[in-house]
């Protein structure tokens, strides 16, 4: 898939006024999202992309594996694992850690994505990027683990999403797992955390709090230059639509660099 | 003495009205057979068509009428005495009748009734929209000074106020000017206001964003910094190699 996208932010205080903008203007009410984001890092040695029999024992699903490993394989670059949670599965302040809703994510299906470096400049007035996304898996931690990438970290994800035509406009803010609350293996080497700290320790990573806006639509293949152009074009129009409300922009592409550096 | 015989431009004159009369018989007769004889109907837009030719002949033929009444009403038809008034009677008793044929009278006496009816319905109208004028003016007013800052319909109220779907879970207070007040003191103290908006927009919006304020220590962050930190987890400076 080539992901097709204009980011824009918008301060605390706007936000109640922009999701209402947004759901007039998508005539829906948004899909309320809350998850968690962990970051693996793949390595930059001996890097073999993912574990080879665990592609070969995906069966059906192989081709989309051994494309997505024929990615990884280039560069080491930081992948993602998204697991959808509920508000409940966040303790309450204080409770002790034997009552606190125990999370296991092997053992919930999960999301793989990977993303990778936007495309250079081009003529098109929109970031673009190539993204592969492997849903409803399970035991995603343990099959990066045996294929040698490295959890970083984790961060939770709160937004509202809203669909309008082929448009996807996702209003988020990051929200950071403070560091007394992540479990350790060892010093300098985090593990995945079998249980939340509560809702309310996250702290946003900007202490301003702002939102972050996102409209974006996918393209089946890059090379389809009929699609991309329509999908540009609609981006465009979305951003036409919000001008002077909300400001749509084509970032500097290295921002949204996945590439793992020494 | 005024010559009895007709001018050239008198002649022009009926000549015209001739020809707009045949040209109205004729467009009525082809529309007559097209709608006895057309097997299917003609279509609605050639019927359309046609009624709209028809009409505009009319008006021409009234415009001419009205342009060189005073040519028309003075011309009159008389026999010369060489014409055969025993073997075409008939034909004589035609060209000089003036009093209608009783067909047309009934005809004319229609069109006027019409046009009377149709001034009276005219003035009906006006009459009404006076009114109406009036009336939604003072109406206007009282609402604006009455029931402008009420929440619910008459019909809510006499439903009964607490059946009401306000689409809001939280409680909608009726003493709403209080509660703007109040909402906007909860306003000033909270780090993150979107809780109330947030649920009653979508329904399904669960989380209470209350919960999550401003870390007074936190650092600011740029727009930059934040997406980087969403893609990667980068947010400490690099180390320079």
């Amino acid at each position: 898939m080539h992901e097709l996208f204009l980011t824009a932010h918008i301060g605390e205080e706007d936000c109640p006024k922009a999701l209402q903008i947004l759901q007039g203007y998508c005539a829906m009410s948004p899909t309320s999202i809350l998850r968690r984001r962990l970051y693996w890092n793949g390595p930059l040695l001996h890097n073999r992309g993912l574990d080879p029999t665990f592609i070969t024992a995906q069966g059906q699903r192989a081709r989309f594996w051994s494309s997505l490993s024929e990615q990884l394989i280039r560069q080491a670059y930081t992948v993602l694992l998204l697991y959808d949670v509920t508000r409940d599965q966040f303790p309450k302040a204080y409770t002790p850690a034997e009552e606190k809703p125990e999370l296991d994510c092997d053992a919930i299906q999960g999301t793989l994505l990977w993303t990778d470096l936007p495309d250079p400049a081009n003529p098109r007035p929109v970031n673009s990027r190539l993204l592969m996304t492997i849903e409803g898996e399970k035991g995603l931690c343990n099959l990066l683990e045996s294929s040698s990438y490295k959890f970083t970290g984790e961060v939770v994800e709160e937004g509202y999403r809203f669909v309008h035509d082929y448009v996807v406009i996702y209003l988020t803010r990051y929200l950071d797992v403070p560091t007394e609350f992540q479990e350790m293996e060892y010093k300098g080497k985090p593990k995945v955390n079998k249980t939340m700290p509560s809702f309310e320790s996250l702290a946003p990573f900007d202490s301003e709090n702002k939102w972050i806006l996102t409209a974006s639509l996918q393209v089946l293949a890059a090379s389809d230059l009929e699609h991309m152009q329509k999908g540009t074009d609609e981006l465009m129009k979305i951003k036409a639509d919000f001008e002077g409300c909300f400001d749509f922009q084509m970032k500097d592409r290295h921002i949204f660099d996945t590439r793992v550096k020494q | 003495m005024a010559t009895t015989s007709l001018q050239q431009d008198d002649l022009k004159t009926l000549d015209q009205m001739r020809q707009r009369l045949s040209q109205l018989a004729n467009n009525i007769a082809s529309l007559k057979s097209d709608i006895l004889q057309g097997n299917p109907l003609p279509p609605w837009e050639s019927i359309q068509t046609s009624a709209s030719i028809l009409g505009n002949n009319i008006n021409s033929i009234i415009e001419h009428l009205s342009r060189n009444a005073d040519t028309l009403n003075r011309t009159v038809v008389y026999p010369s005495t060489n014409y055969p008034g025993r073997t075409q009677e008939g034909l004589l008793g035609q060209l000089l009748r003036k009093k209608l044929e009783v067909q047309v009278e009934t005809w004319v006496e229609e069109g006027r009734a019409i046009q009377e009816s149709t001034q009276e319905s005219k003035e009906d109208v006006e009459e009404l929209w006076t009114w109406g004028k009036e009336w939604i003016g003072q109406r206007v007013a009282t609402y604006i000074l009455e029931e402008a800052g009420d929440n619910y319909t008459v019909e809510e109220r006499e439903m009964g106020i607490e059946n009401v779907n306000i689409g809001l879970r939280r409680k909608f207070d009726e003493e709403s000017e209080e509660e703007d007040e109040d909402e906007d003191k909860e306003m000033e103290d909270v780090g993150v206001e979107v809780t109330t908006v947030g649920k009653s927009m979508g329904g399904q919006v669960e989380y209470g964003l209350e919960e999550i304020r401003r870390s007074p220590d936190g650092k600011s962050r740029g727009v930059k910094e934040i997406l980087t930190f969403a893609t990667s987890r980068n947010h400490q400076p690099r180390p320079v190699l």
